[in-house]
């Protein structure tokens, strides 16, 4: 089995303003390698979504991206206060967002939602103090036609 | 077919064009410019910056064309305010049917109405969460979608170029078949008859640009601004020219106001389409894309100055309101769907390392090692638009690591640290060695005292 292609993202909880690149380089690298479209599209997502947890909730942390040819898995990792109730967190609309976050447009609760809806696999490990993980994984079946 | 053109003699290998290419289409290798045709999305970029004027939009021979026989021409709107005073369009239509050329805009402002109404109701049938659409009447937009961003695909409007429904429905209606050119503002358009996107082949048999015809028309003294306006009755379609121009004819054929971004540039677009893509631009219905600044009439291939055209579009007194015969007639048009695509729009194979997904993979981390390296300058003097992108074409084993000037200048300066190294050393000899048979200039050899 040949080794999976890693990289590594340092998301620092300041960059409001210049949230997403971790995902566009993310991105960047799926396309390099020829990854078919439908699943960098979801990928990004996760990979977007994910990053804006890190640095709405997380405050700030490090993401990884593993690609294996038959599929792409995106990790979220911070040592922010951690998830409470996951089975709340997951739903659409419950947020715990601050309002100064909202005021500027985040926070409305579809996060992980849309994470969820996007990937073929999600794994949330969560503890309250300590942090969070993120493990999300989307499947790369061959394209029909080029 | 591409929709520019290098003239290789002309071309000074400035780099300039290569570095300003949107997708990183074009190459120095060997000593000329190489266009990929795959990743060419007719912007134009390229020929703005060349200052050697050794990039043009393809075009057929006006000399040739004009004196064809029954030649059909079909103008894109910016064509119509390219000369004339301010508050006024110069009939350039008069012109031409002066020379021959008849006029067959009736049907083409008919196909502009058309594709305004089917867009409308491609908006107001669609759910609200599959919104906005996105205009597909800028080629080049179109093609960088079908690249670069092959996601947004499903979100393209799907209704074609109102040039080539405006030709179908001329056709159908009259059952003529003589062959019909048109007058292009852009190298996109002009890729509109060479490589069409949603049909198998274009009604277009020929492309002249802008420029052309209007050069010489004034240098044949058609004394434009004189003549009288001909468009007064129906400019709607002429205003698709000026960017927010198609959203406006769309809102007045809803009869309400489109909620649209209008996006000109293609860093704007980049961005916009980038948002798009992460889902932000919730209750936004329409998107209209345009590669060029102000929309087509900033088009590189038109003649007059971007900014008078702008004056003179915004001066007609347009009249947004259909007569009820009108729409009538447009109803039964928009039944026959003559305004649809009749092939799918795919997407375009992306330019990844390798279809291998496993050698890909090897070849990002032999690109990384490789980018490491360079000077990170985007120079482009190695022939490649940045040192990203030499590093990725390295990687797939196309050019030299010696074509980056600063990777040379470290070769030779190891080279000649070695040389030096190499001049050093020099064989023992009699004369270098000393008279007793010891080495000359070992420090101790004039003195010895045993």
């Amino acid at each position: 089995m040949a080794s999976p292609y890693l990289e590594n993202f340092v998301v620092d909880e300041n960059e409001l303003f210049s949230i997403g690149e971790a995902a566009a380089q993310i991105k960047a690298i799926l396309k390099m390698l020829g990854i078919p479209s439908d699943v960098i599209r979801r990928a990004s997502i996760v990979a977007y979504e994910a990053e804006m947890n890190l640095v709405i909730h997380g405050g700030g942390g490090r993401m990884e991206l593993e690609v294996r040819p038959e599929r792409v898995k995106i990790s979220a990792l911070d040592a922010g206060p951690g998830i409470p109730d996951i089975e709340k967190a997951m739903m659409e609309g419950f947020s715990t967002a601050s309002e100064k976050i909202r005021e500027m447009g985040f926070g409305a609760g579809m996060g992980l939602p849309n994470i969820k809806r996007n990937s073929d696999s999600l794994e949330l490990l969560s503890e309250v103090g300590k942090g969070t993980t993120l493990r999300a994984e989307i499947l790369v079946k061959q394209e029909r036609e080029g | 077919m591409l929709g520019i053109e290098v003239r290789h003699g002309a071309c000074k290998r400035c780099v300039k064009c290569i570095r300003s290419c949107p997708t990183q289409a074009m190459r120095i290798y060997q000593g000329a410019v190489r266009v990929d045709t795959e990743l060419c999305v007719g912007c134009g970029e390229c020929i703005r910056v060349c200052p050697w004027k050794a990039i043009e939009v393809r075009q057929d021979s006006w000399v040739a064309l004009r004196k064809t026989p029954n030649l059909l021409l079909t103008a894109d709107p910016s064509f119509y305010v390219q000369t004339g005073s301010c508050g006024r369009t110069g009939s350039l239509q008069e012109s031409l049917d002066r020379l021959g050329f008849e006029d067959i805009s009736d049907y083409i402002s008919t196909a502009y109405d058309l594709a305004a109404l089917a867009i409308a109701r491609q908006i107001n049938e669609r759910r609200k969460d599959d919104l906005p659409l996105i205009s597909t009447y800028c080629p080049a937009v179109l093609r960088l979608i079908q690249l670069s961003h092959p996601e947004l695909i499903d979100r393209l409007v799907g209704v074609e170029s109102p040039l080539e429904i405006g030709v179908d429905h001329w056709r159908r209606a009259t059952g003529r078949a003589e062959s019909v050119v048109l007058l292009a503002p852009c190298p996109a358009m002009s890729m509109l008859q060479s490589l069409p996107a949603g049909r198998a082949k274009s009604n277009f048999d020929h492309v002249i640009i802008i420029r052309q015809v209007i050069r010489n028309l004034i240098s044949e003294g058609a004394t434009v601004n004189e003549l009288p306006l001909s468009f007064e009755r129906n400019g709607r379609w002429l205003m698709w020219a000026l960017h927010g121009g198609e959203t406006r004819h769309i809102a007045a054929t809803m009869g309400r106001p489109l909620t649209s971004i209008v996006a000109t540039g293609i860093r704007n677009l980049q961005d916009l389409l980038n948002e798009l893509e992460l889902g932000r631009l919730g209750c936004v219905e329409y998107l209209e894309c345009r590669m060029c600044d102000q929309g087509c009439l900033g088009g590189v291939a038109t003649s007059e100055s971007r900014f008078m055209s702008l004056v003179r579009l915004q001066n007609l007194n347009i009249n947004w309101t259909l007569t009820r015969e009108e729409r009538e007639r447009l109803l039964a048009l928009y039944a026959t769907d003559i305004w649809r695509f009749s092939e799918p729009i795919r997407p375009l194979k992306q330019k990844s390392l390798s279809d291998d997904i496993q050698q890909a993979m090897a070849r990002l981390r032999k690109m990384n090692e490789l980018y490491a390296t360079l000077p990170g300058i985007d120079c482009g003097s190695c022939g490649h638009p940045s040192c990203h992108a030499m590093a990725a074409d390295l990687a797939r084993g196309e050019g030299e690591m010696t074509n980056c000037i600063f990777k040379l200048k470290e070769r030779i300066t190891d080279l000649s640290s070695r040389i030096f190294e190499l001049c050093a050393r020099n064989p023992e000899t009699p004369m270098s060695l000393g008279r007793h048979g010891r080495a000359a200039g070992t420090g101790d050899s004039e003195h010895d005292d045993r």
